[in-house]
């Protein structure tokens, strides 16, 4: 089905994450420089790249945590270099934070409650506690997350982004220290959220879980987009020596 | 080494030209407590008979007497309280830098104890030990050589310092030999034990045991010459600091030779059911933050103890009262307003990706500080009033007073927030939500404005001219808060406060 299709059948635009000429800046250092992408109802991109390559600083603006330094970047239809857009931008995206993103003196119960109740959508608690139980974090409902393992604070990240994600989905290194049973919980609520229409963006170092989920993937260097393509392009050995050799500087 | 690290982490001309002015303002208030006793002299010998004079009269001649004195009994009363409660509250137990951070570096052993013997001395209790000291020092000698005095009080400091290290060092040990149940008995016991004391003691602990006027009387006779007298008192202070040093380090090694005491998994002790909407929900949020974080609870506790009990031993003197205006916002805005953000660390990201929720946190947290003020103050006024300690004539000059300083100091510490936000670690017994440097630079700052503006109020003359003082405080703060809401709509600001507290 083409994009137009499904956006005659769902009623959604064709695009609902539309990145141009983006480019975050923080003082002298370009951490996002110039880069355009797009991403689609129902599809699922993987972010790659190395250390520092830009790729949680474009997620964070598109989340509407950063602001753009210059660019054009429209989420949900919203422009997000509009202060009240961004607020009604914010209401459709579901944000898994690369680090923390957990209150320490909260339990899961107290992040689920306060995230449903800022969003208007206090319905969602049966929802809620089913993927608790697909995360295996139902017996921890009532534990301060200061003392949650790193494994399970991601699970417990991925749940509130999952939670809140009316349109756009984004995963910031989602299999970072989580088990196998947990990274299968995390591929199948990516799956369900492809499933739903959702825009599902992940970012990971994980290059065969990345190919596993993904229908494209877009790869940056020191702040650039260098690659762009279907996720079989980066599979297998041969996959593989081509992602490592997009990481390398250019001489 | 340590301290050199520390100094170079901080960042910036501006940052550094506050701590270097902080050190500075330090120094004069050492040396404007070191010149009280003269200015009470100065005013009893004008006898002008106004209220002050006959207070520095009667100051005198109860130093005459070979008493201490309500003012030296203070200054003496508040470096032993603030040695028990800093022991208590585990502050001494505090570092310049988390063990595992150093993990690399691998310093000896006992660096542990050196460096909270350093955090210590430059933290803001160790400061206002020093501070108070030199009062009393200075109140002990008005006549005479003032220098032999101030140097027996000065040799209490690093007494009192190794003692408060000490008492944590050994709450440590104790708690890795016996668990986490012994340090709660033995805080339990030393509370209980210092209630009934003060309870007791037919002075109410005014002369700290009958331990005061001897004290007292040592220095004055140090001062006119009679060293045979205070060197014994001097001998003492220095083999004491000597002996603490010593058992500290010992007590210190033996806790280092033990595995640290593992943490339980936290855990919420009720359920609070959060509100379905938005701005009650971050609301329960941020009390939530207030109420199980150590760090934040135990300042505020610490004053819900200590401020009642003053007012009642003191008879409601104006002292207590000037005190208590400047100390309960000072107390609510460095436990928890200087660093708001800071405190909810790593869950800010996932709070600035929900809707709205930058636009109102600011507020909130404006809102929860006050409520705690001013259920604070109730608690501590109002038992004294409802017992006519005080009278509802200074009750009402009280709540003016605790009004404005609490406004002033609400807005100030928000704007810290804001302005410069801390990462920071809250998680185990005696972190602190600023660094140890930025909390002595932070009181000068709050005292000087919001605590001075209470005191103002406090001692104005007739109600009218409070109600207006007060009514022109609320303006003005109004007016900066609503700039620094602007400054706050920003989102570079927010980002620069997410990046800065969430990494």
């Amino acid at each position: 089905m083409s994009l137009v299709d499904r956006f005659i059948t769902s009623g959604r635009p064709p695009v609902v994450v539309q990145i141009t000429d983006l480019t975050i800046s923080y003082r002298e250092l370009v951490a996002v420089d110039q880069i355009s992408l797009t991403v689609a109802p129902g599809q699922v991109m993987g972010l790659l790249g190395g250390n520092g390559a830009g790729k949680s600083s474009t997620l964070r603006a598109v989340a509407g945590v950063n602001p753009p330094t210059s660019g054009r970047l429209v989420v949900a239809g919203f422009d997000m270099a509009d202060p009240h857009q961004v607020e009604k931008a914010r209401q459709t995206v579901g944000y898994c934070p690369d680090v923390g993103g957990l209150i320490p003196a909260a339990t899961p119960r107290e992040h689920i409650a306060a995230t449903l109740a800022f969003r208007g959508r206090t319905h969602l608690w049966p929802q809620a506690y089913d993927l608790l139980e697909r995360f295996e974090l139902a017996h921890a409902l009532d534990r301060l997350t200061s003392g949650f393992s790193h494994g399970m604070a991601r699970r417990l990240s991925v749940i509130l982004a999952v939670l809140t994600a009316e349109q756009v989905l984004i995963l910031d290194e989602p299999f970072d220290g989580v088990d196998p049973d947990g990274a299968d919980a995390t591929l199948e609520v990516i799956e369900s959220a492809r499933a739903g229409g959702v825009a599902v963006i992940i970012s990971s170092h994980l290059l065969d879980l990345v190919v596993r989920s993904c229908d494209s993937v877009s790869v940056m260097s020191t702040g650039k987009l260098v690659a762009t393509g279907p996720s079989e392009q980066f599979a297998g050995p041969s996959g593989h020596r081509r992602y490592q050799q997009l990481l390398r500087p250019p001489a | 080494m340590l301290m050199r690290v520390r100094w170079r982490m901080v960042r910036g001309i501006r940052s550094k030209v506050g701590v270097v002015v902080g050190v500075a303002l330090m120094f004069l208030a050492l040396f404007v407590c070191a010149n009280v006793g003269t200015l009470i002299r100065t005013i009893a010998d004008e006898g002008t008979g106004d209220p002050l004079t006959m207070y520095a009269i009667t100051y005198i001649v109860s130093l005459e007497r070979g008493q201490i004195g309500s003012f030296g009994a203070l200054a003496l009363g508040s470096v032993v309280a603030t040695a028990i409660f800093t022991s208590l509250m585990g502050v001494g137990g505090a570092s310049l830098f988390p063990p595992e951070e150093l993990v690399g570096i691998r310093p000896h052993r006992l660096h542990r104890y050196f460096d909270t013997l350093v955090v210590q001395a430059v933290s803001v209790v160790g400061i206002f030990q020093l501070v108070a000291l030199t009062m009393l020092g200075s109140l002990l000698t008005l006549e005479g050589d003032r220098a032999a005095g101030l140097l027996i009080v000065w040799a209490m400091w690093p007494m009192v310092v190794a003692l408060e290290v000490l008492v944590a060092w050994g709450i440590g040990l104790a708690q890795r030999v016996y668990g986490r149940v012994v340090r709660r008995v033995i805080v339990t016991v030393m509370v209980c034990g210092a209630g009934l004391a003060l309870f007791l003691d037919p002075n109410h602990g005014q002369t700290l045991f009958g331990a005061g006027d001897p004290f007292a009387s040592a220095i004055r006779k140090a001062t006119l010459g009679q060293w045979t007298a205070a060197l014994p008192v001097f001998t003492l202070s220095v083999l004491l600091t000597g002996l603490f040093v010593i058992t500290g380090l010992t007590l210190t090694q033996a806790a280092l030779l033990r595995p640290a005491v593992p943490t339980p998994a936290p855990r919420s002790y009720w359920r609070w059911k959060i509100s379905t909407r938005p701005v009650f929900a971050l609301t329960q949020l941020l009390v939530l933050q207030v109420v199980r974080t150590g760090a934040i609870r135990r300042p505020i506790l610490a004053v819900a103890a200590v401020a009642p009990p003053a007012v009642f031993l003191t008879h409601g003197s104006l002292t207590a009262l000037c005190t208590l205006v400047a100390t309960i916002p000072l107390a609510v805005g460095l436990a928890w307003g200087v660093n708001i953000f800071g405190v909810i660390g790593p869950g800010m990201t996932w709070l600035a990706a929900q809707p709205n929720v930058s636009r109102m946190i600011l507020g909130v947290a404006v809102a929860v500080q006050l409520s705690i003020i001013a259920i604070l103050s109730v608690g501590v006024w109002g038992p004294p009033a409802v017992f006519g300690i005080i009278d509802l004539r200074t009750a009402a000059s009280v709540a003016a007073a605790t009004l404005a300083s609490s406004l002033v100091t609400t807005r100030s510490a928000a704007a810290k927030s804001v302005g410069h936000p801390y990462h920071v670690h809250v998680t185990q017994r005696g972190d602190q939500i600023i660094p140890p440097l930025t909390s002595i630079n932070y009181t000068l700052r709050l005292v000087l404005g919001g605590g001075l503006v209470g005191i103002l109020v406090l001692t104005l003359p007739s109600r009218p001219f409070q109600l207006a003082a007060v009514a022109w405080v609320a303006l003005w703060t109004t007016y900066r808060f609503v700039q620094l809401t602007r400054y706050w709509a920003s989102r570079s600001v927010q980002s620069r406060v997410v990046a800065a507290v969430a990494a």
